[in-house]
């Protein structure tokens, strides 16, 4: 994992350097809602200064010099306080999407280097939440936290230097400490407290979603023992737990808000008092007390955003934080230096080895236990082998080596005799293809989901690898043909379509070394059949498969079959002499 | 409760604004400030934040109650359903309906539409004390602005709704497209398509922008027409009144300052509906996912509950009897079955993938019932027992088991939640697992790490031996226990397996009858149907 947790200096200066095209919109977003605030402390200003003249006028003329003009005004500064509301929110959407491409397009183009690595498993559930929550929240951040909060400041400051100027200083200094209070003081009290209440609520979140999902998963388990009534009561105790935890968050925060309301209330009767004093010795008249409080009042809604800012800004500082771990991490593989890079195909193996691995140890990040170790095993040209062993035995991470998701941390791979460390990703990738047993199928049409992998294939190339996987007819059977629409992530396909629908998207790359991972499971007897005969005229003794399964009864008919136990060889030989043999293959075979 | 909390703080507010109005009027008359005055001031402020603060705790707390109350029901649906067949998608969402959408809803429900009823009658009186303390005509007035308030921006909203509508949805396929990209990276990039579809998703999304962008210049007209909407219904009409009955005498300098400062209070309809809009709609939305999850029926009837002694020793019989039964998907899985097991026989059943052996095990432990015939567990029927009773006689190990979260005493204890720490040891110990908790740090209470992670594949296998073991029940049913173990665990596990079938009725489940040793006869399932 990463060294230490970034600062937040160094948080916000990575923020804004990736979001820079973002400061002109943001800036014309704050300066409307400073206005636009300022507008509508005028309005109460003009509102009560109308009193105030027609308290000075007589009943005669007053219609015509008073209330007219104190009414135009008014439906004047409302329409222009509407307008400029709708520019700064209009803008305010504009930082947001602005904000959330920048973010998205960094999250992409940072994150495609890592994968397949940090893609797959177990990772991709808590990536899909730093994709969505995370980018989110900064993007609130941008454009609903920082504009508020930089108002709550200006606008109270430039109404109070107003009030000095204009309408008495004396009433404008008591002003002063309400202002200090409620945007400088009171905000940032307990924020100690407040961080670790708002973490210990997300803990038992996330405790909630952890029971919630164990007990989805394993429903047969508490169905079959009678467990409901315990697992409800321990989620209806984690439910309390979180309760308890938001209940704290919720107490500081709004014991903060209450403490900024009766700051902002003392103030008044602050004022009040100070006013019918000085008032009472004449210094102050009646009018410029009003004002005062016209003033005070206004700037109450604005000098309160600052409360919420700090809660946000912990939180969005926590996304940005989870978003820098995940980004600025370096990739597990990566291209060689131009020096080392061997050109493809050139020379080949000497042994006439497409892939050979040689005394290859494999332990994952975390883990304690190498998932595969000293395995050594050669695979040529054109055969069609099989590594077989119950799951959990490092069958498909044999695979991820193959193809360069992983390097091992001791041995080597070599495709073609080449080692893969030396071969320029683009062209491993281009070289070895892998079916996958639950292939991701994106919502675009048939054709597209099928030339993934070649972009330029023609007409032929599509029809031919549709044959290959026997999904023409299925294709000809569509509404549409090849522009059917896989809606809902394929759900239109059925199991076994999908896995052939991966098969054809990885014999249309035209690939040295393909290598099917439980990929033909949901195919139904006959059309396995049909395929495994078509796969064997497409390879044609120039390419070569590697198939993974669980079910070695399947395997009979391959040239090799590679047994693993526990990450290890166990056996490694031609079917039929291994189900001969006494050994592992035949201690699997007895199971099925 | 959080009606009279908003009543109490609206109208204190007002009584202080009426309060202000005095004080100017003192300093207008050179009057002096009385004793009751001040202390008013002083005090109205605080029983209104007291009552702030008092209902803010209400709706945290309703919130909370209502997301413990929302979350047990769905989980409770989800046991009630039992054992479906369920495609993963499916899971993923029945976990975000139990904890994001649950989060959602009852914010929604508790934390905003509880409230709405306070938020609107505070208004109400803010209106009654100014016609009590201020000026009747003025309270009329007002009386008549501000219900229409909310009518013209809900007609305005009539009208855009299908411009928010699109909006919604244009955002909606954009952050969809993204996360489909992050979903399927590693297939894009295995495809060598990663660059291509980053290109083409900006491409879109600068498209899709400008597209929003275009409808929200629409859109957020309405933000236009309520903030105007409400400055002159309310500050704007309150200052005319004020101005106008002062002229006319009625009102002090004082109250006709309080009637603007008054106007201020009058905001929580406007804003309210302003806020239905954006915050109603995602809460909505998370209750039509709710609902849509609590719409699922469970497919077998409830049946009764019935209590069985079990034998001490030498099981139960099981009958099967002319049994069709199927998952309603086309051809039944099993046809005309008939199947007798005494007490204390091992009988294999075996056959092919697709015979139907799995729904023996599924008929037998009541997650499915026959469409014709009967099954016989014991001495219950289990188109007329319960789901409960039948599985309290049975115990069933299958290819692969779930861990939770939790120790591993947790776990075996999700089999017999009342164990003791003896019982516990004495059933990993016959389980073959013994000598592997010993050698843990924490023995029994060792942390099982997510997913299981931290056994391997033959130690969560022996961890369902002995949960079976614990349920200590007549009839136990194999289910290719050993398919999914590493052969070096292999032996220890079918150990294990002889120990815990020793004086019950054991049913085996297996491809072929080599796999199976130690049985007292064979039943071909392909062959008899």
């Amino acid at each position: 994992m990463s060294a230490a947790a970034p600062r937040r200096r160094d948080l916000a200066a990575w923020l804004l350097r990736h979001t820079r095209g973002l400061l002109a919109p943001l800036l014309l977003a704050i300066v409307l809602r400073i206005v636009g605030q300022l507008v509508g402390i005028a309005l109460l200003v003009v509102a009560v200064s109308g009193v105030i003249r027609a308290t000075a006028a007589d009943t005669a003329g007053a219609v015509g010099s008073i209330v007219l003009p104190t009414v135009g005004l008014l439906v004047g500064l409302a329409l222009v306080k509407a307008v400029l509301r709708y520019l700064e929110q209009y803008s305010g959407h504009y930082v947001a999407f602005s904000a959330l491409a920048s973010l998205r397009r960094l999250f992409f183009d940072r994150l495609a280097p890592q994968s397949p690595a940090a893609t797959d498993g177990a990772a991709s559930g808590d990536l899909s939440a730093r994709a969505t929550r995370d980018i989110d929240r900064v993007e609130v951040f941008f454009a609903h936290t920082l504009p508020p909060a930089t108002s709550a400041v200006v606008v109270p400051l430039v109404a109070v230097v107003w009030t000095a100027v204009v309408v008495d200083p004396v009433l404008a200094l008591v002003m002063l400490p309400v202002l200090v209070l409620v945007v400088a003081v009171v905000p940032f009290l307990s924020g100690r407290r407040t961080w670790r209440a708002t973490e210990e609520r997300a803990r038992a979140n996330g405790r909630i979603a952890q029971h919630v999902s164990d007990s989805v998963a394993g429903v047969r388990e508490i169905v079959a023992f009678d467990h409901t009534t315990e697992r409800l009561a321990g989620l209806d105790r984690l439910g309390r737990e979180a309760a308890r935890s938001a209940e704290r968050v919720g107490t500081v925060a709004g014991v903060r808000a209450a403490l900024v309301q009766v700051v902002q209330f003392g103030g008044l009767v602050v004022l009040l008092l100070v006013g019918a004093a000085r008032g009472a010795e004449g210094t102050v008249g009646w009018p410029e007390v009003a004002t005062a409080i016209a003033v005070l009042i206004g700037i109450a809604g604005p000098a309160r955003a600052v409360d919420g800012f700090v809660a946000d800004l912990d939180a969005s500082f926590a996304s940005a934080a989870r978003l820098f771990e995940v980004l600025e991490r370096s990739p597990v593989v990566s291209d060689p230096e131009p020096a080392v890079a061997a050109t493809s195909r050139d020379g080949g193996a000497p042994d006439g080895a497409a892939v050979r691995f040689t005394d290859v140890e494999f332990t994952y990040p975390g883990s304690l236990e190498p998932t595969v170790t000293g395995v050594t095993w050669s695979v040529p040209i054109g055969a069609h082998v099989a590594i077989v062993g119950v799951s959990g035995s490092g069958k498909s991470t044999l695979t991820s080596l193959l193809a360069r998701v992983w390097d091992p941390q001791s041995g080597s791979v070599h495709l073609d005799g080449v080692d893969l460390r030396d071969l320029p990703l683009e062209d491993v990738r281009s070289r070895v293809a892998i079916v996958n047993q639950r292939p991701f199928v994106f919502g675009r049409s048939m054709r597209e989901n099928l030339v993934l992998g070649a972009p330029d294939a023609t007409d032929e190339d599509v029809a031919s690898a549709l044959h290959v996987a026997a999904l023409d007819e299925v294709v000809a059977a569509l509404p549409q043909g090849l522009e059917t629409p896989l809606r809902e992530r394929g759900a239109r396909l059925s199991g076994g379509q999908l896995q052939r629908l991966a098969l054809a998207r990885a014999v249309i790359t035209d690939p040295e070394v393909l290598v099917l991972d439980e990929s033909t499971g949901a195919l139904d007897p006959a059309t396995e059949r049909t395929v495994r005969e078509r796969l064997a005229v497409w390879a044609g003794g120039r390419r070569t498969i590697v198939e993974v399964t669980h079910r070695v009864d399947q395997v009979m008919g391959v040239d090799r079959v590679l047994v693993l136990d526990r990450g290890a060889v166990v056996e490694d030989g031609a079917p039929a002499d291994l189900a001969g043999a006494d050994g592992p293959f035949a201690a699997l075979l007895a199971r099925v | 409760m959080p009606i009279l909390l908003a009543l109490v703080s609206a109208a204190a507010l007002a009584v202080f604004f009426v309060l202000v109005g005095h004080v100017l009027d003192a300093i207008v008359f050179r009057d002096a400030l009385t004793g009751p005055v001040v202390t008013g001031l002083i005090l109205l402020p605080l029983v209104a934040v007291a009552c702030t603060l008092l209902s803010s705790r209400f709706s945290a707390r309703a919130t909370s109650a209502t997301e413990r109350r929302l979350r047990g029901l769905v989980l409770g649906h989800v046991f009630g359903l039992g054992v479906m067949r369920r495609p993963a998608a499916a899971s993923g969402r029945l976990v975000s309906a139990a904890t994001t959408d649950v989060e959602k809803a009852s914010a929604y429900r508790a934390g905003f539409v509880g409230p709405i009823a306070g938020t609107m009658a505070g208004p109400v009186l803010v209106i009654v004390v100014i016609g009590l303390a201020v000026d009747v005509v003025s309270a009329l007035w007002l009386a008549i602005a501000i219900p229409v308030i909310p009518l013209v921006v809900g007609g305005f909203q009539r009208a855009f709704r299908t411009v928010s509508g699109s909006y919604r949805r244009s955002t909606a396929m954009l952050s969809g497209a993204f996360l489909e990209a992050v979903q399927g990276l590693s297939t894009l990039v295995l495809h060598r398509a990663e660059g291509r579809t980053g290109r083409d998703l900006a491409a879109r999304g600068e498209d899709n922008r400008r597209q929003v962008m275009r409808l929200l210049a629409v859109n957020q007209l309405l933000i236009l027409v309520v903030d105007a909407a409400f400055s002159l219904g309310t500050l704007a009409l309150a200052a005319t009144l004020a101005v106008v009955r002062l002229l006319d005498g009625t009102l002090t300098p004082g109250t006709a300052v309080a009637l603007v400062l008054l106007s201020t209070l009058l905001t929580g309809p406007a804003d309210i509906v302003g806020q239905f809009f954006y915050i109603g709609a995602t809460g909505r939305a998370a209750e039509r996912g709710l609902s849509g999850v609590l719409a699922e029926r469970p497919s077998l009837p409830a049946g009764s509950a019935v209590r069985v002694d079990r034998p001490s020793v030498g099981g139960l019989p099981i009958e099967l009897d002319r049994v069709t039964a199927g998952y309603g998907d086309g051809a039944p899985a099993l046809r005309d079955l008939s199947l007798s097991i005494s007490a204390g026989e091992h009988v294999a059943l075996v056959g092919p993938s697709g015979v139907g052996k799995s729904t023996v095990a599924a008929l037998l432990s009541r997650h499915l019932l026959p469409e014709s015939g009967a099954v016989r567990v014991g001495p219950l029927d289990t188109r007329d027992a319960s789901g409960e009773s039948v599985r309290s006689l049975i115990a069933v190990v299958d290819q692969q088991t779930t861990l939770f979260t939790g120790s591993i005493a947790d776990n075996l204890r999700v089999a017999k939640s009342d164990a003791t720490d003896a019982e516990l040891v004495a059933a990993v110990d016959a389980a073959g697992l013994g000598a592997d908790v010993a050698r843990m740090p924490l023995g029994l209470d060792t942390p099982v790490g997510e997913r299981g992670l931290s056994l391997s594949g033959g130690q969560a296998q022996r961890v369902a031996i002995a949960r079976a073991l614990l349920r200590d029940t007549p009839i136990v049913i194999l289910d290719e226990p050993t398919s999914q173990v590493d052969l070096a665990s292999e032996a220890a596990i079918i150990e294990a397996l002889r120990t815990l079938s020793r004086d019950r009725t054991v049913i085996t489940i297996a491809h072929r009858a080599s796999a199976i040793r130690d049985v007292d006869r064979v039943i071909e399932l392909g062959a008899s149907s």
